[in-house]
C-alpha cells in the first residue's frame, strides 16, 4: 500500500515536471506569485537541498517589490532560473521518495515504529506536493 | 493521505471563489496553522479537526493581541489565563485564523455554555457560566448585555463592548491573516475544507471529519433564532450595527457568499469602538 503511494507521488512529481517544460518553453507564459516559496515547501521534507533554499530565497526577492507586490516586469528575466530550482526540487523530491522506498524495503519486516515514522513522512511529502501542485494550478504558475 | 485528484482541484475551485482573492497567496507562503481562539465561535471544532489532518497547528489558549486590555479568568471556563498571543510559539511564522460568528448565534451559545460557576457570588463571577447563572433568562442576558450599567464582570467586559476584539492589536491592526465566517455550520465547514485542502489535505482525508459535533451544549436545544424576541433583535441590531455590516451578518446568517475575510481589510478602534476599513 504504501510501496504504490509512493510510486503513485513519483508519477504526479513526473507530471509536474513535464508541466513545468511546459511553462519554460512557452513564450506567452509568466511564472510568478511565489513559485520559489511553493518550491520552498518541499524542503523541509527533503535532504540534500541546502543549495537550494538560497536561491529560492534570492529569487523571491527578486519577484516581489518592499510591498510584496509581484514585479512582472522582472519574471522574463529570472524565468529560466525559477524553472531550474523548481525543477531541481522535484528531482531532490524523486530522490527522497526513492531513499523512502529502499529504507522501506529494507526495513518492512523488522521495525514497526520506522514504518511508522516513513508513513508520516511520505504523508508530509504527498501533503507539500499536493500544495505545489495547487500552486501550479492556481496563479503560482499563470498564464497570460 | 494520497495526492490530489481532479475532484480535490474542482472542489477547490468551486471554494476559492468564496475567499479573499490573495488567499492562496497568503496561505501557501506558509507551512503552519495559528488559531486565535475567540470563545464560543467554533473553536473547539477547529481544534479537533486541525488536530486530526497532520497539518502543524497551534492552539493556545484564549489571549488577546492588545495587553491593554483587561481578559480574565478565562473567557468560557473559568481558568485563569494570561497574555497575549503575539508571545505564543508558532504566532510568527505561521498563518493565522480565526472565526467571527454571527453575533446573534454567537451570544446564545455564549449564554447557553455551561462549564461556569453555578450560584457565583457577586464578585466570584467567573467566566461567562457565571455570568449566565447571574442572569437568570436569556432576554434578562441580553439586557445586561446591551446595557453598560449593568454588572458584568470586568475582565470579561470587551466581550460585551466588542466581542472579537481578541484578534486587534493596540493599534487596530487586524493580527488575523484570515477571518473565517460561522453563519451556520455548512459556511464553517467550507472554510475549514478550503484552508485544509490549501494546506495539502485531500478532499477524501477531510470528509468524514468536517461533519464531527463538538463542544455542543447539551442546554441549548433550539435554533439560535427561536431564543430572540423582535424586542432582542431590535436591540442588538443597533448594537451591533457595525460589526454586522463588517464582517456581512444579519439576524438570519451571512448576508453574502463569501465565507472568509482577509484580515488586511478589517480594522478596529478600541477608543472609538468601531471596526471596519475606514476606522483608526
Amino acid at each position: 500500500m504504501v510501496e504504490e503511494k509512493l510510486n503513485n507521488l513519483v508519477i504526479e512529481v513526473g507530471k509536474l515536471q513535464k508541466e513545468l517544460e511546459s511553462f519554460k518553453s512557452s513564450k506567452d507564459c509568466h511564472i510568478g506569485i511565489r513559485g520559489c516559496s511553493a518550491a520552498a515547501l518541499l524542503l523541509g521534507h527533503a535532504k540534500k537541498v541546502d543549495s537550494l533554499i538560497k536561491p529560492a530565497e534570492r529569487l523571491n526577492d527578486i519577484i516581489f517589490d518592499d510591498n510584496d507586490q509581484l514585479l512582472e516586469e522582472k519574471i522574463p528575466e529570472i524565468l529560466p532560473a525559477l524553472v531550474m530550482v523548481l525543477a531541481n526540487t522535484q528531482n531532490v523530491l524523486i530522490l527522497s521518495l526513492k531513499e523512502c522506498l529502499s529504507n522501506l524495503e529494507a526495513d518492512a519486516s523488522k521495525n514497526k515504529d520506522e514504518i511508522v515514522q516513513l508513513e508520516k513522512r511520505l504523508e508530509d511529502i504527498s501533503q507539500n506536493l499536493n500544495r505545489l501542485l495547487i500552486a501550479g494550478k492556481h496563479g503560482h504558475f499563470y498564464r497570460k | 493521505m494520497d495526492i490530489f485528484t481532479e475532484s480535490d482541484f474542482e472542489i477547490l475551485e468551486s471554494l476559492l471563489c468564496k475567499a479573499p482573492p490573495d488567499f492562496l497567496k497568503t496561505v501557501l507562503a506558509k507551512d503552519s496553522l495559528f488559531h486565535m481562539h475567540i470563545p464560543k465561535t467554533g473553536g473547539t471544532y477547529i481544534k479537533v479537526l486541525f488536530q486530526s489532518l497532520g497539518i502543524k497547528f497551534y492552539n493556545p489558549a484564549h489571549m488577546r493581541c492588545n495587553a491593554n486590555i483587561p481578559l480574565y479568568p478565562d473567557p468560557t471556563d473559568s481558568i485563569p489565563c494570561d497574555g497575549v498571543y503575539k508571545e505564543q510559539e508558532g504566532f510568527e511564522e505561521s498563518l493565522r485564523f480565526c472565526v467571527v460568528r454571527n453575533p446573534f448565534d454567537w451570544l446564545t451559545s455564549y449564554y447557553f455554555h455551561t462549564h461556569g460557576e453555578e450560584k457565583a457570588p457577586w464578585l466570584g463571577v467567573k467566566g461567562v457560566g457565571g455570568i449566565r447563572y447571574f442572569y437568570s433568562t436569556f432576554e434578562k442576558f441580553v439586557e445586561a448585555y446591551c446595557d453598560g450599567e449593568q454588572y458584568w464582570n470586568i475582565g470579561l467586559n470587551e466581550f460585551r463592548r466588542f466581542y472579537p476584539f481578541q484578534i486587534f492589536d493596540e493599534h487596530g491592526t487586524c493580527q488575523s491573516h484570515l477571518i473565517l465566517k460561522n453563519g451556520n455550520n455548512e459556511e464553517l465547514q467550507s472554510a475549514c475544507t478550503l484552508l485544509a485542502m490549501s494546506f495539502g489535505i485531500p478532499y477524501s482525508s477531510l470528509e468524514k471529519k468536517l461533519n464531527t459535533k463538538t463542544n455542543t451544549s447539551s442546554a441549548k436545544k433550539e435554533d439560535y433564532r427561536k431564543y430572540y424576541t423582535s424586542k432582542m433583535i431590535d436591540r442588538l441590531e443597533v448594537k451591533w450595527e457595525n460589526i454586522l455590516s463588517a464582517f456581512g451578518y444579519d439576524f438570519n446568517g451571512s448576508t453574502d457568499e463569501k465565507f472568509m475575510i482577509s484580515g488586511k481589510n478589517v480594522r478596529y478602534s478600541n477608543r472609538k469602538n468601531l471596526v471596519g476599513k475606514k476606522f483608526v
